[in-house]
């Protein structure tokens, strides 16, 4: 079972109150006296740690003098063995988290903005731009590796539930600023890339990693909202927090390289669609986060500071939620768009390939492939079908009524009057 | 509190952004170029205004 080491220092007027406050939270102390001051140690089993923080606080030892937690990698004691032997035995299976105090204090380290901080989000930002123009999952995955941003995320949502506001500021502000200089890095790498022809002139939608997250589906807001839960729950549980940062960094550090990327090629579709995702991730990990550390009971103690907090959290869920479904919805529209672009590429393929259509039981002609093209309709996010080239095979020109047939059965099948061009490509059979 | 250039830094850096989103729609090159520079300038003033 996991434990903590608490020193409580104290003047020596204040060691009797110090004494009681450790009794009160059935603690095992040792007590050491001084000319001046009194020491405690006591060793804690983590889930106390919250408890006994709470009463050594409203016995005033934090106002004239130190509670110090730290973690201990081994006691060798006898006594403390048998205690721990007999608290096994004792204990029901149950969950283990970190005390208010410590998520604090850990938060307030994790969400500091340091050069650090900044200079990494610039180097990940820019590997990310790399990985994704190069099409490369291996290499957009490295750069998530060395992004530091779960840190502020989870700060902001900390400070939130446990009345901080400052810790929240602190952590909202971090995390804004990382994302514009990762944006900033990403779009000047890729303005130099283009500029210097590092990228081959292609159809930058024609890059997965860029079309996915210019084009986002409601599958992603899963994503960030399970990075904001794993975030929460590394910081209370004692998970690794550098693993979990992968996960928060997938979410945010290559949406911001293809905003980068859209704003260096000056196009609306990819910085647009890529935003929405960015900020529909920030929020879902704030949200999840949040709701996640309140869920696990880690509202402050006191009457007037629960009250104060519970205030400050439901307006800002309320905001987060509001923007969230906002931002949804346009991603909703895409996922249904999407959806019925899939299911009318089907419909092209049963109309052309399925018994009784004009191909079906011909020999001099065979269906070499089809293509469908996309127009934007609507702000650049929808795309409506304007037209399906259909590639034939033939050993020689085929009859008009073939192209017509085709025409027919792909608006019959479709139930669309999409313009259909038919492209015959002569083979010549050897025998 | 937050150090000046800190928080002069990332209104830098927001102008940047800014210009650089009104380039996307406007198609202006010289706006790309000043939005990014500025970005870069907010970037490296907060940098210098945050401790190690």
């Amino acid at each position: 079972m996991p434990k903590r080491l608490l020193h409580v220092a104290v003047p020596r007027g204040l060691s009797d109150r110090a004494e009681a406050a450790l009794e009160e939270g059935e603690l095992d102390y040792r007590r050491v006296d001084g000319d001046l001051s009194t020491l405690f140690v006591a060793y804690v089993p983590l889930e106390k740690v919250g408890d006994a923080s709470d009463l050594l606080r409203e016995a005033g030892v934090t106002e004239q003098g130190f509670v110090s937690i730290s973690s201990t990698e081994a006691l060798l004691s006898r006594r403390a063995e048998e205690r721990e032997r007999d608290e096994e035995e004792e204990e029901e299976e149950g969950e283990l988290r970190v005390s208010r105090d410590e998520l604090v204090s850990s938060a307030r380290e994790m969400g500091e903005m340091t050069q650090n901080y900044l200079v990494l989000t610039v180097i990940s930002s820019v590997i990310a731009a790399s990985g994704v123009l190069a099409d490369s999952t291996a290499v957009v995955i490295g750069s998530m590796v060395i992004a530091p941003l779960i840190g502020p995320a989870m700060a902001s949502s900390v400070g939130t539930v446990t009345g901080e506001p400052e810790l929240f500021r602190r952590g909202i502000f971090a995390e804004v600023v990382g994302l514009l200089v990762a944006v900033v890095s990403a779009a000047a790498f890729a303005a130099l890339a283009f500029r210097y022809v590092l990228v081959p002139p292609i159809d930058i939608l024609a890059i997965g990693q860029i079309s996915e997250r210019a084009v986002p589906g409601l599958l992603n807001v899963g994503i960030a909202f399970g990075a904001g839960v794993a975030g929460a729950l590394s910081l209370t549980s004692g998970m690794s927090a550098a693993l979990v940062g992968v996960m928060i960094a997938v979410a945010l550090i290559p949406p911001a390289a293809t905003v980068g990327i859209g704003i260096a090629l000056g196009d609306p579709q990819v910085t647009l669609g890529s935003t929405v995702l960015l900020l529909v991730n920030v929020l879902s990990i704030n949200l999840a986060g949040t709701l996640t550390f309140r869920y696990q009971g880690y509202a402050p103690g006191g009457f007037f500071e629960r009250v104060r907090s519970g205030n400050a959290l439901i307006w800002r869920v309320g905001f987060m939620l509001s923007f969230l479904v906002l931002l949804s919805t346009t991603m909703g529209v895409i996922t249904y768009d999407t959806y019925t672009n899939n299911v009318f590429e089907q419909d092209v393929r049963s109309a052309l390939t399925g018994e009784g259509s004009t191909l079906s039981g011909r020999t001099d002609v065979a269906l070499a492939g089809y293509n469908v093209h996309y127009e934007s309709a609507g702000y650049g996010f929808r795309e409506e079908p304007s037209e399906v080239v259909v590639e034939l095979r033939v050993s020689e020109p085929p009859p008009d009524a073939v192209a017509e047939g085709i025409a027919r059965d792909v608006r019959e099948g479709t139930g669309r009057r999409v313009p259909v061009v038919v492209e015959p490509r002569e083979v010549t059979v050897v025998r | 509190m937050t150090d000046w250039r800190v928080r002069g830094g990332a209104a830098l850096l927001a102008a940047g952004v800014a210009l650089s989103y009104v380039h996307v729609f406007l198609g202006n090159d010289v706006l790309l170029v000043l939005g990014l520079s500025l970005g870069a300038i907010g970037t490296v003033v907060i940098v210098l205004g945050v401790r190690r």
